[in-house]
């Protein structure tokens, strides 16, 4: 009886000392990103830290490159290196060869992301194939922010029609202030700028494979109107040129608007954040941009932070476990970063202009990104860029760009990405 | 059968030990600096050239077909490609002809060593030492917060027509420094007698310098042009940082953007490659010319 209990005693205390061991073996998890606003770098680092309080033995690595010139070059360094990151962000639209040599878990079946009972459109942005491959954690829309301090000194409202717009636009020059500050350095102000008329356009004429059409040369951009009429709002825009408007970063851009120097300017949801820091007591508003005076314009929503989970690397469930934490109680991320949940989770320490996008959202009256049958890839994405920053220069110079010039090197562009590839 | 002539053999392997003993220690100096530069460099680079014969997507792809020439063949035909090489010889032209022509007029001025002229020399080296981006984050701030408010003018980075023009700006502040200091070398070396000379047969500054100093500084000039044009056809750093603009697209960044940005690795491998090749011949073909300069002084 004597040898049993001790052996028994001995067991117990292999099996308990080898269940510390493992209890306190450390994972690190590394998450590669694209998340260039210092406030969304802050939000990252709460919501990991809000997990390691729950599970002491993970930590995180975050590794951030820039989307624009660095993000996919360096991951595709890091996997094909056999350097497997555990996270990654970005959609499986966007990147279309990790899903097909296997970097992305399908997450179709996966029973967080079911129960939370998303829209088609966070969905879809998510998706490839039919397949679901990330989670979809906020959206993020484009607009005009105004200035709302300048907007009640000239007694002006906000602009519902293009009509209106146009008005007031006219009386911020006629009092001499600029009504807009730009930054076109940045290739993806152009594209914003257009997406409004662009998107909402498509999906009501029910052209939900516009791109997809646009990228395999079955159709023509003058095969769809609605991208002369984006051009021709945009130009609208582009009235009374500031000379930094051009050589402007999205950074030196929000510092000016920030200081005052002009009343209005059209950015994205993911600058509020870094907007405020700048000047927390900037009273700023926000407006979707009207298209017509019929008041069509709709809110376009499109999924911001999307992250993928690598089954290829180590610990890829913790992964997954810290990915539906963020999805499922992602409030901590919210309230640093001022990103709109896609849950729709609000909190009082919420700007009200977040809020105020979530309840826009809640209302469907939007057009959703997810909705398109496919994203433009890359290449499409940086020809369309560059051609929409020419058109910007020739019109803000003085140039003689027309829009129908535009439409055909546009054309000419996505041909050449066609016969390239 | 040849016969073996035992005198030639026996010459021979004299020559042999000879050039061991001569060239020996040179060669293994050298040969830390080419292992590194043949492991990071040469070999990457010849193991790379299959790829560029196939249709190989992602660099991480681990399945490709065999394509032929159809990528240089593609290339070749886009205009796009052909674009990118104009922006990357107007670049370069512009990089040369600044660097060289501002470096030589500093090192012409403080060529003479004293105090005052060492504490100038440093502070036109410092550019040097900054990174390519970091040179072009200040300059483009320098573009848009001193110079716009100060002349009324847009920053020529945000303009087609001015953008190389922008850049090269800002790659000539960095690099004539290291070219002031290549031709004050060589104007310190030429001996004062000449200059005595020529002064007694009543030259002016202008003769000075057309007959004595530029035939002595060839080889400075050689060296520098060669180097400031390698850089140039091979510029990154500065385009990327603008990579907005089409008009300032280099070749260096087409070939990244096919090979990491748009997945295309086998087309962007054989731009590469075509790089390469006008790399190696352009400064070949310069190397000879200003070579032939240098013999003929």
């Amino acid at each position: 009886m004597k040898k049993i209990l001790s052996v028994f005693l001995v067991v117990a205390m292999v099996l308990g000392v080898s269940s510390i061991g493992m209890a306190e073996e450390t994972i690190n998890i590394t998450v590669f990103h694209y998340m260039a606003q210092a406030t969304k770098q802050a939000g990252l680092e709460a919501i990991e830290q809000s997990y390691s309080e729950l599970h002491p033995n993970v930590t995180f690595t975050n590794v951030y490159y820039n989307q624009g010139t660095d993000y996919f070059p360096q991951l595709s360094t890091a996997l094909s290196s056999g350097d497997q990151p555990n996270i990654i962000m970005g959609s499986p639209g966007l990147y279309p060869d990790l899903v097909s040599e296997g970097f992305v878990m399908d997450l179709t079946d996966n029973e967080t992301i079911k129960a939370m009972n998303l829209p088609s459109g966070d969905l879809g942005d998510v998706s490839a194939n039919g397949k679901i491959y990330g989670f979809p954690i906020d959206f993020k829309s484009w607009g005009i922010f105004y200035n709302k301090t300048i907007f009640e000194e000239q007694g002006l409202e906000v602009p519902t029609t293009l009509t209106e717009l146009n008005a007031v636009q006219d009386a911020l020059i006629e009092a001499g202030i600029d009504p807009y500050v730009r930054s076109y350095a940045d290739a993806v102000y152009g594209d914003i700028e257009c997406r409004n008329t662009v998107w909402t356009r498509a999906l009501d004429a029910g052209d939900t494979d516009v791109f997809e059409k646009l990228m395999s040369g079955e159709k023509k951009f003058a095969d769809y109107p609605y991208f002369a009429e984006a051009l021709e709002n945009w130009k609208m825009r582009m009235t009374k040129p500031r000379t930094d408007d051009m050589s402007n970063t999205q950074d030196m851009g929000l510092e000016v608007f920030a200081a005052g120097g002009a009343a209005m300017r059209f950015d994205g949801t993911w600058a509020y954040g870094d907007l405020l820091s700048k000047e927390p007591d900037f009273e700023v508003g926000f407006f979707v941009a009207p298209i017509d005076d019929e008041g069509s314009a709709k809110m376009n929503v499109q999924v911001d932070q999307s992250f993928m989970v690598n089954p290829q690397a180590e610990n890829a469930d913790v992964a997954v476990d810290f990915m539906e934490y963020w999805l499922t109680q992602g409030i901590a991320w919210s309230e640093i970063s001022q990103m709109p949940l896609n849950t729709g989770v609000v909190s009082d320490n919420l700007q009200p202009l977040v809020r105020t996008l979530a309840e826009l959202k809640a209302s469907g009256n939007i057009a959703h990104y997810g909705d398109f049958t496919m994203p433009l890839s890359t290449a499409f994405t940086t020809a369309w860029r560059a051609e929409l920053t020419r058109f910007a220069e020739s019109v803000l110079t003085g140039g003689d760009m027309t829009v129908e010039q535009c439409i055909e090197n546009l054309q000419a562009a996505f041909d050449e990405v066609i016969e390239l590839n | 059968m040849t016969a073996i002539n035992p005198i030639r053999l026996d010459r021979k392997r004299k020559l042999t030990r000879y050039a061991i003993r001569e060239h020996g220690g040179n060669i293994l100096f050298m040969l830390p600096a080419f292992a590194l530069f043949a492991f990071v460099v040469l070999v990457p680079f010849i193991q790379s050239i299959p790829v560029s014969f196939t249709d190989k997507k992602a660099i991480f792809a681990k399945q490709w077909n065999f394509v032929g020439l159809e990528n240089y063949i593609k290339l070749l035909k886009s205009s796009s490609f052909q674009d990118s090489f104009l922006h990357t010889a107007h670049f370069t032209i512009v990089y040369i002809l600044g660097a060289n022509i501002l470096g030589l007029a500093l090192a012409l001025m403080i060529w003479r060593s004293c105090r005052f002229n060492n504490v100038i020399r440093t502070l036109l080296f410092m550019p040097f030492t900054v990174s390519l981006v970091a040179a072009t984050k200040v300059w483009s701030y320098v573009y848009t917060d001193v110079l716009m408010p100060l002349t009324g003018m847009p920053s020529p980075l945000g303009i087609s027509s001015q953008v190389i023009y922008g850049l090269a700006a800002i790659a000539i502040w960095r690099d004539m420094g290291y070219c002031m200091l290549i031709y004050i070398a060589a104007l310190q070396s030429i001996p004062g007698e000449y200059y005595e000379a020529a002064r007694v047969e009543g030259a002016n500054f202008w003769h000075e310098f057309k007959c004595i100093t530029l035939p002595m500084i060839v080889p400075a000039i050689t060296a520098n042009v060669t180097l400031v044009l390698s850089w140039g056809l091979r510029c990154f750093d500065y385009s990327q940082m603008v990579i907005n603009m089409k008009a300032a697209k280099t070749t260096a960044v087409f070939v990244y953007e096919y090979i990491f940005g748009n997945s295309r690795a086998g087309l962007g491998q054989a731009g590469a490659i075509i790089l390469t090749l006008v790399l190696v011949i352009l400064s070949n073909i310069v190397t000879t010319v200003l070579r032939k300069r240098e013999v003929e002084v």
